[in-house]
């Protein structure tokens, strides 16, 4: 490849002889530019989305409150705020136990699973079949995740569409969103996210050459091994972006879990993020808050990094390089 | 040339804005003053605050003809969520508001915070003399004054004459103490499997009130208290916080389900749903509750007062004087960076004028924090249509006030998280005493802390 492309590039360039000098004028004009042209972007990046992470980070080593003396004349206490917070008893690793359920019950098993196996065999349905399927799934993810919290606390709730539905039966319905309030929210989220990892399948899956199918078919490879050893190395790339996306917007989610349950009853749904709210806006310890964001920031991007790195070394990202 | 032109244009347009500036303020120029308030305070299909502000306004504009009044009303669920948004306007002067409507009890805790300006002037406000002692007390932080009261409330007991009646309890009651309330109790849940016999406060999904009303109302009930006045300490533990933890953990078996308490709506479950079937036997709640029955209320119905009946909160043991309470309300304070500090104090004070209070304080279910508001027309009137009004406004001049410290906010929270623990059941009283001792004790330093004795 390199052999082939290499004067190929050489052909294209200026000149040997007049051009060494041109060469490295005209890539700086073209880095100049280059940079010129996305300054503007980089510019409201770091001060919109750099700045503000990077005062998380400082007013986490801070005893800022929301009220109280230290509300306007805080001091930096070190690392006080990280020590309390990695204490036995602290709460954190409760709520880091439950981010990790409901990253993996509904971003793992019911988007990313789900997502997958939705858009694998609609790929190979009918076209009125994919057509209804895929409508159904994408307007669950197009209605607003307020509403859509609010819609299944009604079906869970206490004298919701759920116990009407088991009393018809004659059966007695305990209040999920009660007794099991973490499954509650996780299939809430599942129902309303798989539909972004259907959309990524569905497109990786359309770019399957139709031919490779054919010959993996035509030397006998059973519809499995064609599946394990076919199709999802050939999507490992769309698999690893839905990973990465899929991890950090579950790990991050709010307002599904609060309007759904307030992360009650007791602790019992305080996921991380849930926590992190409840520290700065409930009860007031803001730097506190803060340093929850960055344990649940770090979070992220070791996971996020660890798939990258995973299936870097599996040699299947070959196409995203 | 172009440079001095150029120059000439700037100095120009500031000698203009300057000039237009100046004749503005000779001219006395309209002044707009925002009041920031909490969207609990106006439920949806009621227009409380709203006419509580331009009635407040057209009395300001007697003396003040050119100053206008604006609401803005923060929505938010939760009461905890209310202050913080508040408390974040507070430090701009481009979002502070001129006037803050906040719970009493977070001005020690907004005042220490630098967010409040003290208003010393307000002593020699004619209508200052005619509050009750804890009502001054309770805007009062460091020996300043930070605002003025609007509205108060005590807490009462209600019980069900028809779930009473099936139990064979007396159609008149007033509970003498803690084990009358518990039998009670029991005597309504062995009557009545479907409905439930105790409600009240609990956890940390309705904030404020599973401190104030789920504990702190039956502390006050024993010889113990939060905070010592005397020795400037915190009181961590003794026999009465034994014996309320222990309280609240046999209340339990009695009281309504989970399902119920665990969510910020659960007030309005037991008062707006239960109360009104007369599917709940005795309820622990502000003297606010039968306001939402009378005509143009929330839920208007003439048969509550034949319904209910409300009694005092008894002591632990039936101790002097046989009853106890503890009240909140809320109060105006201006923000220090606040634009026009001398125009937010003399809408306070039209705000809190008595005849203003005779209206605003029943259409918003709240009983006054000044006495002579009780001999207005309005109020008089109001008392006709929700007679529990009466009741209540005689416990007014005994009743206690929360400590107005910065750190009661934090110690509360600790208390609703306990409460909700042993509602569930996942603490028992003893370890409920020792939690609670250790955290205030992390909260508040161990040098401000005291351990009554058996």
């Amino acid at each position: 490849m390199s052999t082939v492309a290499e004067p190929a590039a050489g052909a294209s360039g200026p000149t040997p002889g007049r051009g060494g000098n041109v060469t490295v004028e005209t890539r700086a004009r073209r880095r100049l530019t280059g940079l010129t042209m996305v300054a503007p972007m980089l510019i409201v990046v770091l001060v919109f989305m750099g700045w503000p992470a990077v005062w998380t980070f400082v007013l986490s080593f801070t005893n800022m409150t929301v009220t109280g003396p230290t509300a306007t004349h805080y001091q930096f206490v070190g690392l006080a705020n990280y020590r309390e917070l990695f204490t036995y008893g602290s709460g954190l690793l409760d709520s880091v136990g439950k981010s990790l359920y409901y990253l993996i019950v509904s971003g793992y098993i019911g988007q990313a699973a789900l997502g997958f196996l939705l858009a694998y065999f609609l790929s190979r349905s009918a076209y009125g079949v994919r057509a209804a399927v895929g409508a159904v799934v994408i307007v669950a993810w197009l209605i607003p995740e307020i509403v859509t919290s609010y819609m299944w606390y009604v079906l869970l709730s206490d004298g919701g569409v759920m116990q009407q539905g088991y009393h018809v039966f004659g059966l007695n319905y305990q209040t999920w969103l009660i007794s099991n309030p973490m499954l509650a929210v996780s299939l809430a989220n599942a129902w309303r996210g798989a539909a972004f990892s259907f959309l990524l399948f569905s497109a990786a899956l359309d770019g399957i050459p139709n031919d490779l199918i054919d010959a993996s078919e035509v030397d006998g490879a059973s519809s499995w091994r064609r599946l394990t050893r076919l199709t999802i190395p050939l999507v490992s790339s769309a698999i690893v972006v839905d990973l990465v996306i899929i991890t950090l917007g579950t790990l991050n989610d709010f307002s599904l879990i609060y309007a759904m349950t307030g992360g009650g009853p007791g602790n019992a749904s305080n996921v991380l993020s849930v926590f992190m709210y409840r520290q700065a806006f409930s009860n007031y310890q803001l730097a506190y808050g803060t340093a929850i964001a960055v344990v649940l920031l770090l979070m992220g991007a070791v996971l996020a990094a660890l798939y990258i790195r995973l299936l870097r070394r599996q040699g299947s990202l070959a196409d995203m390089r | 040339m172009s440079v001095l032109t150029a120059f000439l244009a700037v100095v120009a347009i500031g000698l203009g804005s300057s000039i237009t500036g100046s004749a503005g303020a000779a001219g006395s120029p309209s002044v707009t003053l925002t009041v920031a308030y909490w969207s609990g305070f106006n439920p949806a299909g009621t227009n409380i605050m709203p006419a509580w502000i331009s009635a407040s306004a057209k009395e300001l504009q007697k003396t003040y003809p050119n100053v206008k009044v604006v609401g803005d009303e923060i929505t938010t669920s939760s009461e905890s969520e209310y202050y913080s948004k508040l408390d974040l306007t507070e430090r701009s002067a481009r979002t502070a508001p001129d006037v803050v409507f906040e719970d009493s009890f977070l001005i020690g805790s907004d005042a220490s915070a630098g967010f409040l300006r003290p208003l010393p002037q307000l002593q020699s406000w004619s209508g200052w003399k005619s509050y009750y002692p804890a009502m001054k007390s309770s805007v009062t932080y460091n020996g300043k004054i930070y605002g003025a009261m609007n509205s108060t409330d005590v807490q009462l007991v209600y019980y069900s004459h028809k779930l009473f009646k099936q139990a064979g309890l007396p159609a008149t009651w007033q509970p003498r103490s803690w084990a009358d309330v518990l039998s009670a109790a029991r005597a309504v849940a062995r009557h009545d499997s479907g409905g439930v016999p105790l409600g009240g406060y609990t956890g940390q999904a309705v904030g404020e009130a599973s401190s104030f009303r789920g504990f702190e109302v039956f502390l006050n009930g024993t010889k113990d208290r939060l905070y010592d006045y005397t020795t400037h300490k915190w009181e961590v533990s003794g026999p009465g916080f034994d014996a309320t933890w222990k309280l609240l953990a046999q209340m339990q078996p009695v009281e309504e389900p989970e399902s119920m308490w665990s969510n910020p709506l659960a007030d309005a479950t037991v008062d707006l749903q239960l109360i009104p079937h007369q599917q709940v036997g005795i309820v622990f709640d502000g003297s606010w509750v039968p306001t939402a029955f009378v005509p143009g209320g929330l839920a208007p119905w003439p048969g509550f007062s034949s319904a209910y009946g409300e009694a005092a909160i008894p002591t632990q043991a039936g101790a002097a004087p046989g009853s106890t309470n503890q009240s909140g309300g809320w109060a105006l304070s201006v923000p220090s960076m606040a634009s026009h500090p001398s125009l937010s104090q003399a809408f306070i004070e039209a705000a809190s004028s008595a005849p203003i209070l005779a209206s605003f304080d029943p259409a918003s279910g709240n009983l006054p924090p000044r006495v002579d508001v009780l001999t207005q027309p309005a109020w008089q009137a109001s008392v006709k249509v929700n007679p529990v009004s009466r009741f209540a406004s005689a416990q007014l001049p005994y009743t206690t006030f929360r400590p107005n410290l910065p750190d009661y906010v934090l110690v509360s929270n600790v208390i609703q998280q306990l409460t909700g623990e042993i509602s569930t059941r996942s603490i028992t009283p003893s370890q409920a005493a020792t939690t609670y001792a250790s955290q205030v004790t992390q909260i508040v330093g161990s040098g401000n802390v005291e351990r009554l004795k058996q």
